[in-house]
């Protein structure tokens, strides 16, 4: 039995494993050309492309020997040869590359990898992938979605590995992660962000070559160009790692001059909401040393400004980053905790983010996931499991006396407690789960029933989407869902509306999502459609009886008023207690 | 004084506690209805995590990833419980086999991490007992969804219902057990006496299988019913693991070899299929296998001039496989002709008078008892002339090479036996000789059978009592495991073993296939694809080109690859073994789709059909003696995508009409173009010449049964192509 001990990650991986990448791309390229449903094709190539760039990512990153990218590549490989085509499918083969890259990072020395540049590039493009699977859609090979694929990863990547030399790898790592997360993926404002700050370090780095810092000033013009606003408090971000002493006062002043050109466009809650998932993202900035919180405080108050300016959360990735950044030398365990917080959080995140759930916001869906759907209960969380968590592992090492518990402690214990949580969220109350192949409701068969022993019901979810259903108003009734008790009596309804409960199936495809008063709900699942240019989405639909009743037949019924090729396509019908 | 617990004793013995604690927590409050698949598994799992977790804490040699490993796999093993409990709740109803595997997958990485701490303990004078302990835990953990996905199949339900006579009425007379419906206790389909069985002259109904294992079941199954008689199974199977690592281990310490490939051929034996798939089931090979095993030490270690226990514990075990199973004694006789070539001139007489009496014992009391000397549904079973050479080089190359029922397709580590049978070749290892005196004689009537794979089993059924013989075959190749050209056979091989075996356990039903040529694993892969795959594998069923071409490119090619490739290329060996797997997957679906086609099967899943059945039927006696095909009815259709090797093509179509006197008619077309009409008749398979047509890229192969003036059904064999 040969030992399997990881060597230090390498920035000159052997050529065999991108030998095995290209192997297990034309295995699922192979099968995408041969299979027999043209569906299950175009979603297969889909498939080959997010399973060969991921294998290129854990090929890069991974230590000796590299077990984790052999194995990767062929459960997916495999997943994607036995799994029926579809949302299932999807998700099967994205939970064992997400899994192969994490393990590849932890094994390479998690935060440790930041200081290489060619392994930070390489990880920063593998969650760009998972995060960004719609950049894998056709067209492929324009300029916009090259860029969108390798330029912005790779420029993040590498401008992290600068962000660690200065910084430590571990502070790189907290800033990078939390950045990541925000949008989520590498998408311009979230790249020029930390790639500014990068440039503001390289500055500062007297012992660097001119013509790099030349490159790095450079780079620092960008931002602003970009978005003239928010670029100018990335540049201000940057210039605060440059300036030291009172003059470096200045440039929060200038950060305040910014919103007399912009006036704010967040106020109040909202304003303070956005603001405070700097804090839930990295806790351990609260507990930063004397030395980093100058940093931390520019940090909180340049995101403070961008929140103010409006956008998505994305904007407070600079200064969220350079906060992060302060917490250089933070105490071990608090910084064992972040690590672990922040790891769950991403990888929740990436799993909601990738295909097939492709959640819009995927950092609030995580966030929700874990029961701390509230932005003041994730903060009291994280400031809990973080903070409070790494001060009180350090006190019990210093002040112990038959047993100091070891600060790397506190990384299973913030999963554990995670994990409590997610228990405690999932609903496992399921009374009755009725799977059946999709069914499709058309004028001729309108009505889809199930009998059940007689139970009490409060609430149900049903997974639908409608087939040329784009021209329905908003609120249109598409169908009526009604449990009735053993003898038949009504007992309960519920409406099915169109743009609230249900949409058109094609929802995502440019002319329909384009098309003047149509409306969706937020999808549920995704799945590439037939010709493999979008995604296909299919919509749940919630509902909760006033108090609950007793029955045992429920049926789904489509509304008679329809027109005649109005489809309703069930995939699922569940009633709860 | 009382022995006291060390500290690492007392945290195991307060974990296992506290785990057999939490599963009555998890019986009674696990939120999964009680016929769910992943309940029984749920409600064990906290024990078989704290007795794997013991496992480790007293292993001699720490983990050196401990912490990383334990944190990672905690995490994953969180993920999929919580999956397993709420997939109904986040609407993954397709995710059973997906958190089954992952959990098999999660328990194979526990094992592959704990047993080289255990390496150092194999320098011991005694094998360690956590070496019957680790795969006990791995045989229990997934005895629970195996027997819930599985109910019990084959000779298993006469086995069990015999035990359940035994333990309830004191008798093995069968008939007020089949008229009662006893076999309710442990299944829901209902069973009926075996042809063969034996009957009383006041009715009774014996079963043809012997009493032994029953035996040693019934108290098991008298204290847990059919969950108890499936944990003795893997209790005599984790005690086969245990013995045939200390055979390993002897071999090693002979040759001086190191103990890390004593391990790796454990691992392989243990944690692999078939053992694996037999783990939990109730058949007679794995005690067999058991027994041989054991017989084989104690033959080795014989003196010329033995005690009188030695002997007789000598004998006893000789005469256990008769008792199993009377074609076992073709084992026993070997192994007892090699004890008297060890054993001096008085003991020789002692031994083969003791066999010859135990012989005569079970002869007289099947006559007595059954009325049949041998037991045995017709003396032809016997007849090993009966068979031709080309019957035994089917069923020796099939228990080998066939896709249904072979070694090495259902667990390809085990293709390493070329290699290291060469190397045992070339070095004239003595035992090489033992394994062919052992196995030849047994090998000479099972194979020639018609039913050479064993009837309705998993893989490798009969050739099972000798794995622990190929385990040890494979020590002196694992020796040379850090060549760089075998460590990437290895990773390859190993790798796709992995694979299946997941498979394998998530869906148990997959490793018995029906005697017509057919596997369910490449059905599954040609409907997918919409090709033949299936013909890219050998079939001894259903003879093909690839059912030659593989056993000869593996003996040339699987040697060349072990023994080559620079010292350079070690590190990467293990990646290039991966890549070299998904190549050959890659590979694959372009051959079956791409390559000419050459005969059509019209029974297997890659052909669409439309009405029809499959001929003869599934469960008619002895299946390979019929050539399988699909009964086309009027207006039944059958089409076949055809990759054209040409542009024109010349069919011969091998069909017979179903009932004589009916006129029956097939219309063959290219797509939508018709081609020929065929008057077929009833009698002996007709060989029809067509063609020759062309055939245009890409059109489809349709048999459609003609209209209402032709009301006879059409069975079909096979069509077979001449490409111009």
């Amino acid at each position: 039995m040969t030992r399997t001990v990881a060597q230090p990650p390498t920035d000159r991986p052997e050529p065999s494993r991108f030998v095995l990448v290209l192997a297990a791309f034309a295995a699922v390229q192979a099968f995408a050309r041969t299979v027999a449903e043209p569906v299950g094709a175009d979603e297969s190539a889909f498939l080959s492309l997010l399973v060969g760039g991921v294998l290129a990512a854990i090929a890069a990153v991974a230590p000796r020997p590299a077990w984790e990218l052999g194995w990767t590549a062929l459960l997916a490989v495999a997943a994607i040869w036995i799994v029926g085509y579809g949302p299932h499918r999807g998700a099967v083969v994205t939970v064992v590359l997400a899994a192969g890259l994490a393990v590849a990072a932890a094994r390479a020395g998690g935060a440790e990898l930041m200081s290489s540049p060619g392994a930070a590039a390489a990880l920063a493009l593998g969650f760009q992938l998972l995060l960004r699977c719609d950049l894998l859609l056709p067209p492929l090979l324009d300029l916009r979605t090259l860029v969108s694929v390798l330029a912005l990863p790779v420029a993040a990547g590498i401008a992290l590995s600068v962000l660690a030399g200065r910084f430590g790898a571990p502070a790189a790592w907290a800033a990078g992660v939390a950045a990541v997360v925000l949008a989520p993926g590498w998408n311009v404002t979230v790249t020029l962000a930390v790639v500014s700050l990068a440039a503001g370090a390289a500055l500062a780095d007297r012992g660097l070559a001119k013509p790099l810092r030349a490159l790095a000033a450079a780079a620092l013009a960008v931002p602003p160009l970009w978005d003239p606003a928010l670029g100018t408090l990335f540049v201000i971000a940057a210039l605060t790692l440059l300036v030291e002493g009172r003059a470096s006062w200045l440039l929060t002043a200038a950060g305040v001059a910014v919103l007399v050109f912009v006036p704010p466009a967040r106020f109040g809650r909202e304003l303070l909401e956005l603001w405070a998932l700097g804090p839930v993202l990295a806790p351990a900035v609260l507990a930063a040393p004397a030395a980093g919180r100058v940093l931390v405080l520019r940090g909180a108050f340049l995101s403070l400004v961008a929140a103010m300016l409006g956008g998505g959360a994305e904007v407070l990735a600079s200064g969220l980053a350079l906060a992060a950044l302060g917490t250089r030398g933070v105490a071990e365990g608090v910084a064992s905790a972040q690590r672990a917080w922040e790891g769950a959080l991403a990888l929740a995140v990436t799993a909601l983010a990738a295909y097939p759930w492709l959640r819009e916001e995927p950092l609030a869906a995580a966030l929700e996931l874990f029961g701390l759907g509230s932005r003041w209960a994730a903060l009291a969380a994280a400031v809990g499991l973080v903070v409070a968590l790494g001060w009180g592992l350090e006190a019990g090492r210093r002040r112990g006396r038959s047993w100091r518990p070891p600060p790397a402690l506190a990384a299973p214990l913030v999963c554990a407690a995670l994990a409590l949580a997610l228990a405690r969220a999932v609903p496992v109350s399921v009374l009755v789960p009725i799977s059946f192949d999709p069914v499709i409701l058309t004028g001729e068969r309108a009505v889809w029933f199930h009998r059940f022993a007689a139970r009490e019901i409060a609430g149900g979810i049903v997974d639908c989407n409608l087939i040329h259903g784009t021209d329905l108003p908003v609120g249109t009734r598409v169908a009526s869902l009604r449990l009735r008790d053993a003898e038949g009596a009504l007992v309960g309804t519920w409406e099915l509306l169109a743009g609230l409960d249900t949409a058109e199936w094609a929802a995502a495809r440019p002319d329909v999502a384009g098309r003047r008063g149509f409306r969706a709900p937020d999808p549920w699942l995704a799945q590439i459609a037939p010709g493999g240019m979008f995604f296909a989405q299919r919509f749940r639909s919630r509902f909760e009886l006033g108090e609950p009743v007793t029955a045992a037949q429920v049926a789904v019924r489509r509304d008679g008023e329809l027109p005649a090729d109005v489809e309703l396509v069930i995939y699922r019908v569940e009633l709860r207690e | 004084m009382r022995p006291r617990l060390t500290r690492a004793g007392r945290t195991s013995a307060v974990e296992l506690a506290g785990a057999a604690g939490l599963a009555w927590a998890f019986h009674l409050a696990l939120p999964l209805a009680a016929e769910d698949p992943f309940r029984p598994s749920l409600v064990i799992l906290p024990a078989v995590v704290a007795a794997l977790r013991a496992l480790g804490r007293h292993a001699p040699r720490r983990q050196p990833t401990r912490g990383v490993d334990g944190l990672g796999e905690a995490a994953a093993l969180l993920v999929l419980v919580l999956l397993a409990v709420s997939r109904h709740s986040l609407g993954l109803a397709a995710a059973d086999w997906f958190v089954a595997g992952g959990l098999v997958l999660l328990l194979a990485h526990r094992v592959v991490r704990l047993l080289p701490c255990w390496l150092p303990a194999l320098a011991r004078e005694r094998v360690s007992a956590a070496f019957f302990l680790l795969p006990l835990v791995v045989y229990l953990a997934l005895l629970p969804w195996q027997g819930a996905e599985r109910p019990p199949d084959g000779d298993e339900p006469f086995y069990l219902l015999l035990t359940h006579s035994l333990t309830h009425d004191f008798d093995a007379d069968l008939a007020d057990n089949y008229a009662g419906g006893d076999w309710r206790a442990f299944m829901e389909r209902p069973i009926e006496p075996q042809p063969g069985d034996p009957r009383g002259p006041r009715g009774e109904v014996y079963s043809r299988h012997n009493l032994l294992l029953p035996l040693v079941l019934a108290p098991a199954y008298l204290a847990g019913g059919r969950w108890g008689a499936m944990a003795m199974m893997a209790v005599l199977t984790a005690a086969l693991a245990w013995q045939v690592l200390a055979l390993a281990r002897l071999e090693v310490a002979r040759r001086r070899g190191s103990a890390g490939a004593a391990l790796l051929a454990y691992a392989v034996f243990a944690f692999g299929p078939p053992l694996l798939l037999f783990s939990y089931q109730v058949w007679i090979e794995v005690p067999a296998a058991l027994v041989v095993a054991v017989l084989l030490a104690r033959v080795r270690d014989l003196p010329r001039e033995p005690r009188a226990r030695e002997l007789l514990v000598l004998l006893a075990l000789l005469a256990l496989l008769p008792l199993l199973k009377l074609r076992l004694g073709l084992v026993a006789l070997p192994l007892a002709a090699l004890a008297v070539y060890r054993l001096g001139p008085a003991a020789r007489v002692k031994v083969a008078g003791g066999l010859a009496a135990v012989f005569a014992a079970v002869l007289v009391h099947n006559q007595v008892r059954y009325g049949n000397l041998l037991k045995i549904h017709s003396w032809s079973e016997l007849d090993v002339t009966a068979g031709s050479t080309g019957d035994v080089a089917r069923g020796g190359l099939g228990v080998f090479y066939d896709s249904a029922f072979g070694l090495f397709p259902s667990a390809p580590i085990w293709a390493l036996l070329i290699p290291a049978g060469w190397l045992l070749l070339r070095r004239r290892v003595r035992w090489l000789g033992e394994l062919g005196i052992v196995s030849v004689p047994y090998l000479a009537l099972v194979v020639p059978r018609v039913e050479w794979y064993g009837g309705w089993s998993p893989p490798f059924r009969y050739p099972l009592v000798f794995l622990p013989l190929l385990a040890l075959v494979l020590v002196p190749l694992f020796e040379h495991r850090r060549r760089p050209g075998l460590r990437a056979l290895i990773a390859a091989l190993g790798a796709l073993t992995v694979v299946l075996t997941a498979i394998w356990v998530v869906e148990p039903g997959w490793t018995y296939n029906f005697a017509d040529g057919r596997t369910r694993l490449l059905d599954q892969a040609g409907a997918r694809l919409g090709g033949d795959v299936a013909r890219l594998f050998p079939s001894m069923v259903r003879p093909r080109t690839a059912t030659w071409v593989w056993p000869l490119l593996s003996l040339l090619l699987i040697p060349l690859a072990a023994w080559r490739g620079r010292a350079r290329w070690r590190r990467a060996a293990g990646v290039w073994g991966f890549a070299a797997v998904l190549a050959a997957a890659a590979v694959v679906p372009l051959l079956a789709r791409h390559a000419p086609t050459r005969v059509v099967e019209l029974e297997d899943a890659w052909v669409a059909k439309e009405r029809g059945r499959a001929f003869p039927d599934d469960w008619v006696r002895q299946r390979t003696r019929f050539a399988s095909g699909w009964v086309i009815p009027p207006r039944g259709r059958a089409e076949a995508p055809i990759a054209a090797g040409g542009a024109t093509a010349r069919l011969r179509l091998v069909a017979r009409a179903v009932k004589p006197g009916v006129r029956s008619r097939l219309v063959v077309a290219a797509g939508a173009a018709p081609l020929a009409r065929v008057d077929v008749r009833a009698g002996p398979w007709q060989e029809i010449e067509l063609g020759p047509f062309p055939w245009p890229e890409g059109e489809a192969l349709v048999l459609r049964g003609a209209g209402p003036s032709f009301p006879g059904r059409v069975a079909v064999d096979r069509v077979e192509w001449t490409w111009e």
